[in-house]
Parts: structure tokens; sequence; C-alpha cells
């Protein structure tokens, strides 16, 4: 991610837009796994 | 436990941890230890298996040249082992273990200890060490769930292995996208969001939600397992090894022959590299080469009346794939690009559907509910 955004922004920016991307998908992946009515169905390890 | 739980988080954080804290001399060492302490305390026959298992690969192909017979014997005894534990599970042939539960990645490196067997036994793997074959076999990444990694790779990365902060980062992001498959797009999206819309649907149109319900199967199974190699993959990287990849884009491929080389990539390499050149080498025969690969994957899975009707169905399939090659050299040639992307994504939704079909035959119960799902959808005029 960081180096696809590296070859279209100034690096700060890049690494910015990196980390609430990260921060987004975790939370994402956090609501997704805590909603109520979410039907899991993890394959058992 | 499951991939997302915090049980395996903690034992991929500490894994990681303790083995890039380790004295160098060290690592590998514990990585093993913490293979054999998980599978111990989470599947303890599996973790019995899996030393003897890695135990008689080694000393089976300690020589300098491996005989065939040395070769014979010691994949038989590993591969009797998977067919009793499949055929107990599956109960085809009645109860041979009481209460049989798969043991945990049984699967999976049964067939890393024949890959390395069988690459001893060509030469084209070095005689190996107890070291190498330790870390090769009781490697944590990849036990549970695949992918089923190279000998000749892992030693590869084994001898170049240093630390590289972005391999770090690498692999994080490839556990964060397996986690986004596995959580958001398979448990939420699909399989919670998409299952709501499909209670939705009015009665009268029963076919119409039952071809959802084979969209939502397909979408599921691919979201989830993907996502469980992305884990894997990610997981291997953070340790510094970089492992086959197991999914290329499968659902847009055009043909069944291409799905086969972008699905489930470590397994249906294994089956093409080990039964289908096999079977060509002798017989001369692609549909025979193609019939019984399909039909190893299928009895890799589960050995079952139905898995063994899905390897024939893609089997099959292949076969009428290759047939239609040497038709397709009469064909006039299409020189419109329009029309060419039109076919092309024609060929994409016809393999797609192949595939999301097949898997009606291994999810319903029997073969009667896999029957009513074809005639209700696709030959609802029955």
């Amino acid at each position: 991610m960081l180096q696809f955004l590296k070859s279209y922004l100034p690096e700060v920016y890049a690494r910015l837009l990196t980390a609430l991307w990260y921060v987004a998908l975790t939370g994402l992946i956090l609501y997704c796994s805590l909603e109520p009515n979410a039907n899991f169905r993890y394959t058992a390890l | 436990m499951h991939y997302l739980s915090l049980t395996w988080l903690s034992w991929m954080a500490g894994t990681v941890s303790v083995y890039w804290l380790a004295p160098r001399e060290w690592r590998h060492w514990v990585l093993v230890a913490i293979t054999i302490a998980f599978m111990a305390v989470h599947a303890p026959v599996s973790a019995v298996l899996l030393v003897g298992f890695t135990l008689i690969s080694y000393y089976g192909t300690r020589t300098e040249m491996v005989s065939g017979w040395q070769a014979i014997a010691v994949s038989s005894v590993m591969v009797v082992i998977l067919v009793i534990y499949k055929v107990a599970v599956s109960g085809v042939a009645g109860t041979i273990i009481e209460n049989a539960v798969i043991p945990l990645g049984l699967s999976y490196y049964t067939f890393r200890c024949l890959h390395l067997v069988i690459e001893r036994y060509k030469g084209a793997a070095p005689r190996t060490s107890f070291q190498e074959c330790a870390q090769y076999l009781l490697f944590l990444p990849t036990i549970v769930v695949g992918p089923i990694h190279r000998y000749q790779e892992f030693c590869r990365d084994l001898r170049r292995h240093r630390w590289d902060f972005s391999m770090l980062t690498e692999g994080l992001e490839r556990i964060l996208y397996g986690y986004v498959k596995i959580a958001v797009l398979g448990n939420y999206l699909v399989s919670t969001k998409f299952v709501e819309l499909i209670e939705d649907v009015p009665p009268e149109s029963e076919g119409f939600r039952l071809y959802l319900l084979v969209v939502k199967n397909g979408l599921s199974i691919y979201f989830q397992f993907s996502g469980f190699s992305d884990v894997a993959i990610g997981f291997a990287r953070l340790l510094g090894f970089k492992i086959i990849e197991n999914f290329n884009w499968p659902y847009f491929q055009p043909n069944i022959s291409a799905f086969w080389q972008c699905w489930h990539i470590s397994l249906s390499a294994w089956c093409r590299n080990y039964i289908y050149d096999v079977v060509i080498a002798t017989l001369r025969s692609p549909a025979l080469g193609a019939l019984a690969t399909l039909t190893v994957i299928a009895l890799w899975h589960e050995i079952s009346p139905r898995y063994f009707v899905w390897g024939l169905y893609h089997g099959l399939g292949i076969v009428l794939w290759q047939q239609f090659q040497n038709v397709k050299q009469h064909f006039p040639k299409i020189n419109s690009p329009v029309l060419k992307r039109f076919l092309y994504g024609l060929s994409v939704l016809l393999t797609v559907h192949f595939v999301w079909y097949s898997l009606v035959i291994v999810t319903q119960p029997t073969f009667l509910d896999v029957w009513h799902i074809y005639k209700t959808t696709l030959f609802f005029y029955l």
C-alpha cells in the first residue's frame, strides 16, 4: 500500500494515508466481528 | 479456537516476538519447539503424528541416494495413516476409530512429508539435515490450513534468513487483508448481510433463492479459505519466510484449467507435479491425467462418494475443455476486439458458475438435495 501511494504522493502523506488505511481496516474487522447479528462460521482450527 | 480468536492471535504475536528475540543459533529450534507446544496444547494426537511423520521422513530418506523402495515404504506409512483417518471421519466403511476427528493439519503435513520424500528420491532436493527437515515440517504458520509450501524454497529462505523491517510490514499488511476477507467480506457481507437478502426473496421465486444460495456458498468458501491462506502467508513473512501463494483471482479465470492454476495453488501444483506429470509420462493421456489428478484432489479433502463425484465433475470439466481446445482450432478467427472481450467475459461467467455449482455437491447432505438445487435452478422446466 505504502509503495503504491509513494508513487503518487509525497512520502509523508503516503505514510499518513497508509496508517489511516490500516486503522480503518482494523476498525472494520472489529466492527464486523462484534456486530451482534454477525453470522460466525469460522472454520474451526 | 478460530482464526480470529485471541488465543490464535496471541500464539502468532508470541511466536514472532520469541523467535526474533532468541539468539540467532537457537532461533529455528525455538520455532520448532513452539510448533510442537502449539500442537500439544490444541491437538495432542496431531502433535504425536506430526513428530512421528517428521522422524519417518528424515530417517527414511537420510541416505545419500533414496531408492524407489525406500521412498515407497516411507510414503506408504504416511498415506495409510492419512487414508485411515479420512475413511474413519467420513464413515464410508463403518467406524474404524471411535468418534474420529481428523487430526489438525494432517492432510497438509502428510503432503509436505510426501513432497520431501519424492524430491529426495528424484534427487531434486539435497540430502537434508535433521535441523532443516524439522524446521520445514514443524513450521507453525502453515501447519493448520496450509499452504503446502515447498522444501527447496523454504531452505533457500532458511539460508538467507535475516531481520528485515520491510518483511514485518508486508507480513502485517497481508494478515490484515486476510482478516478483512474472513471477517468483513466472508462472514459479515456474504454469510450475514447477503443471507438476510436471500431470506427476503419471496417463496414463489424458489429457483432464484436457491441460485443466490449457490452464489453465496461460492463466495463464502473463497473468502474464508483465501483469507486463512493470507494470514498463514503473512505470519510466515513475519518470521522471514516467503512461501507459495495459494490463490490468484480464481473466480476471474476464463476456463476450468486456468481456474485450477489459480485455486488452492499449492495443492493443485503438488498434484500436477506428482500425479498429472506421472500419468502423462506413463500413459500419454492428458484426459486420464486430469481425471486422476482431480480425483486425488477431491479425496484429499474427504474420502466420500460426494467428494469422488465432485472430483469426477471437475476432471470431466477439464477433459471437455481439452477436447474443446482441439475443436476450437477449426473455428473462424475472431478479429473484433469487442466480440473477443464479450466472449472472454462469457467464459469467465461460465467457469465461475461451473465451479459454484460443483460446490453444491459437497455442501448438500444428500445427492437428492443436490439434484433438487440443480433441477430448481438449472432445469426448472423438468
